[in-house]
């Protein structure tokens, strides 16, 4: 899928890019560099939307280039410096099945506590 | 003789053998499924192009990665196949794999790169993952118990595999207004749950004492869940095939294409009235030609060859030692309640390994599990596995004189919680841990509950009670059915859980009835002890089961207690 599923209204906030490689079929995010990095923590941040379109049709590039697969923009909060995403969805993503904690990726802003997690 | 990964011999398995067209329809299919992923990885097909070619070979990609959908045709497994699945797990995946309430197998780590040697890996032991997606009519499911069970009037087996081999890519039925599903039962005590699929049939006997099935259509669960009608009391077997087929034509012609939530059978048996639907049907099954009936009973002849018997000893059906150990051991007089099942030859029983420890995740087995299983299966169990919707695995054929050891095997394992049918035998589907469609976690809540009832004397107490639970509304996890169903929301970015109470797809088959508010994440496992405490408090004795009393007094014990203190 190309195109962003979000309403194209600009809107105040933090955003990551994120996407799933192609051949790992892994969760990564768009990095600094504009690499992708498999942990939320490297995520480049975007400080309002319009920023992340325009990140995000550099991320499109990737997708036809064959390198990662469906780029969306995702909300964050960032708090002295830890990134988080706003719904639980995206946290569960960037961090693994809260299940399986032996399978959990580490992010600074959140934890795999369930409880926390859940709450 | 097969012979299996590791080059030991298994035992031969009473259940359908791959002919040469079926294994070179297979693996033709694989090869041709790894040029579409070299194309797509050479940037040739684009994801959009890509996509409904891999769906069409069980390949999804979910929350974390791609994940890889195994059919397991009517939940039947052979000791080397399920060896095969614990490779693959081992191998591809992350050591484990998910039994899901279709008694199929998900992988959820998969590498693209992989897919197709997962695939031939697959079809060396005559399994693959095609029709596990899409609008097609998918694996045919049935009785895990099916060839085994002493209350059934005959194995469904053959004609689940006879109604495989028609719907597998049929021209006509490859394109129909959404996904199909089928299930198949052979005894009185349905444990298929025919009355919530798209067809349901029914093997019963008529006035004269003749065999034949009831056909059962538009039940379902999912977001508008309904019972199935009965729209043929009683079909001799030679038209079955005919009358399916009449069945998907007036759905292909008439189903809605126009809106998904409304293009389900059950929409279009609704819209139509019962009895236009049926006149429909038998218009089109009137009109059909007829020369196909020969050729159906010649294969189901030739299929029903597969599935003869295993070679049965004759058995005495009391074993002293057995008896001995029921009496001095409570843990194994409660295994030997709640996961054995009575076998139709005297000397066997029915052996149900549970996927469900306290604190677990249900349906998940690792691949060490699996290599024991199909251990088992090869020792005492004529090498046969079966797969059940409730998401555990059956020893089909256990001589009871071996339960001792089994039992104890299954206990090395942690697979001997005796809670099949009690409340720690939790449904879940993967939820928002795993899941892109869903809108809250079903896991974490089934492992808090599991926990909380964790004592087996206490659930042997409860007594029968099933508690199912979905991520979303589109109820893979069959709460609607669940004696206690918990069905998981988004409210406001937050996880919430709906209670139904009073499920059931037994014989009488009943939709839960929603009781009122919903909880938190945090509250919902104290909200189904309340439920359960209720139950206690009100049953007339302890003989009467949870779906009884429910039946019995309806939803105001519960409610009283559930939102009294509550405020809602
Ligand atoms: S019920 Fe919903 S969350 Fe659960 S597996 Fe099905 S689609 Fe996913």
């Amino acid at each position: 899928m190309s195109a962003p599923a979000m309403k194209k209204k600009t809107r105040d906030g933090l955003y990551v890019i994120t996407a799933n490689e192609l051949l790992s079929g892994d969760v990564v995010f768009r990095n600094a560099n504009g690499g992708w990095s498999p942990g939320i923590d490297a995520s480049r941040v975007l400080d309002t939307q319009d920023k992340g379109f325009v990140e995000l049709a550099e991320a499109q590039k990737d997708e036809r280039a064959n390198i990662v697969v469906a780029p969306v923009l995702v909300e964050v909060t960032v708090d002295n410096g830890a990134i988080r995403p706003v719904h639980i969805r995206e946290r569960i993503r960037a961090l693994g099945p809260t299940v399986r904690p032996d399978l959990a990726r580490t992010a600074q802003g959140f934890s795999i506590n369930a409880v926390e997690e859940r709450s | 003789m097969n012979v299996h990964v590791d080059g030991i011999p298994a035992v031969e398995p009473s259940m359908y053998r791959y002919d040469e067209f079926d294994q070179s329809f297979v693996n033709a299919r694989v090869e041709q499924f790894r040029g579409q992923v070299s194309r797509r990885l050479e940037g040739k097909l684009t994801e959009d192009e890509f996509k409904p070619l891999r769906l069409m070979n069980g390949l999804y990609h979910q929350l974390h990665a791609y994940m890889l959908r195994v059919a397991v045709p009517y939940g039947t497994l052979s000791a080397r196949q399920m060896r095969m699945l614990a490779h693959i797990a081992q191998k591809y995946d992350r050591g484990y794999g998910h039994f899901t309430t279709r008694q199929n197998i998900q992988y959820s780590w998969i590498r693209l790169e992989d897919a197709a040697d997962i695939l031939a890996d697959l079809a060396s032991v005559e399994m693959h993952a095609i029709q596990t997606s899409g609008n097609c009519i998918r694996n045919t499911t049935t009785d895990q118990y099916a060839g085994a069970a002493a209350d059934e009037l005959a194995d469904p087996r053959p004609v689940c595999e006879l109604i495989r081999q028609w719907s597998t890519l049929h021209p006509e039925f490859t394109f129909l207004p959404r996904k199909f599903k089928i299930a198949v039962t052979g005894s009185p005590n349905d444990r298929a749950a025919v009355k919530v699929h798209d067809i349901g049939l029914r093997l019963h006997l008529n006035g004269q004492g003749l065999p034949g099935w009831e056909v059962i259509v538009g039940g379902g669960q999912g977001r508008t869940p309904v019972v199935g009608v009965t729209v043929r009391d009683w079909l001799p077997e030679a038209d079955l095939l005919p009358y399916l087929t009449a069945i998907m034509r007036v759905y292909n012609l008439d189903g809605r294409r126009d809106n998904k939530y409304k293009a389900r059978i059950k929409i279009l048996v609704q819209e139509m009235g019962v009895d236009a639907f049926r006149d429909a049907v038998e218009h089109e099954f009137a009109a059909a030609p007829k020369d196909t009936v020969e050729v159906d009973a010649r294969e189901l002849a030739h299929i029903s060859a597969y599935f003869v018997p295993p070679a049965f000893e004759r058995l005495e059906a009391f074993v002293p030692e057995t008896e001995e150990k029921k009496l001095a051991s409570r843990e194994f007089r409660q295994w030997i309640k709640a996961n054995t099942f009575a076998h139709k030859q005297p000397g066997y029983t029915i052996v149900n390994a549970s996927l469900k420890p306290a604190g677990g995740i249900p349906g998940d087995a690792t691949t060490e599990q699996m290599l024991a299983i199909a251990d088992l299966a090869d020792t005492y169990s004529f090498g046969e596995v079966r797969v059940t919707h409730a998401q555990n695995l059956t020893l089909p054929h256990v001589r009871t004189r071996d339960l001792i050891e089994v039992w104890e095997a299954l206990q090395a394992n942690g697979m001997a919680d005796a809670n099949i049918g009690l409340i720690g035998d939790i449904i879940a589907c993967p939820g928002l841990d795993y899941c892109s469609l869903a809108t809250a976690r079903s896991i974490p809540v089934a492992q808090e509950i599991s926990r909380r009832f964790a004592d087996i004397t206490r659930q042997h107490d409860i007594g029968a009670l099933k508690l199912n639970i979905s991520g979303c509304i589109n109820a893979c996890g069959h709460h609607h059915v669940g004696h206690i169903g918990i069905l998981g929301v988004d409210k406001k970015g937050r996880e919430f859980y709906q209670i139904t109470l009073g499920g059931s797809s037994a014989n009488e088959t009943t939709i839960g009835e929603i009781l009122g508010p919903g909880f938190g994440a945090g509250e919902i496992a104290g909200a189904v002890e309340t439920v359960v405490d209720t139950y206690l408090r009100v049953r007339r004795d302890p003989s009467e089961e949870f779906l009884t009393t429910w039946r019995r007094l309806g939803a105001t014990p519960f409610k009283e207690a559930l939102y009294a203190d509550a405020g809602h």
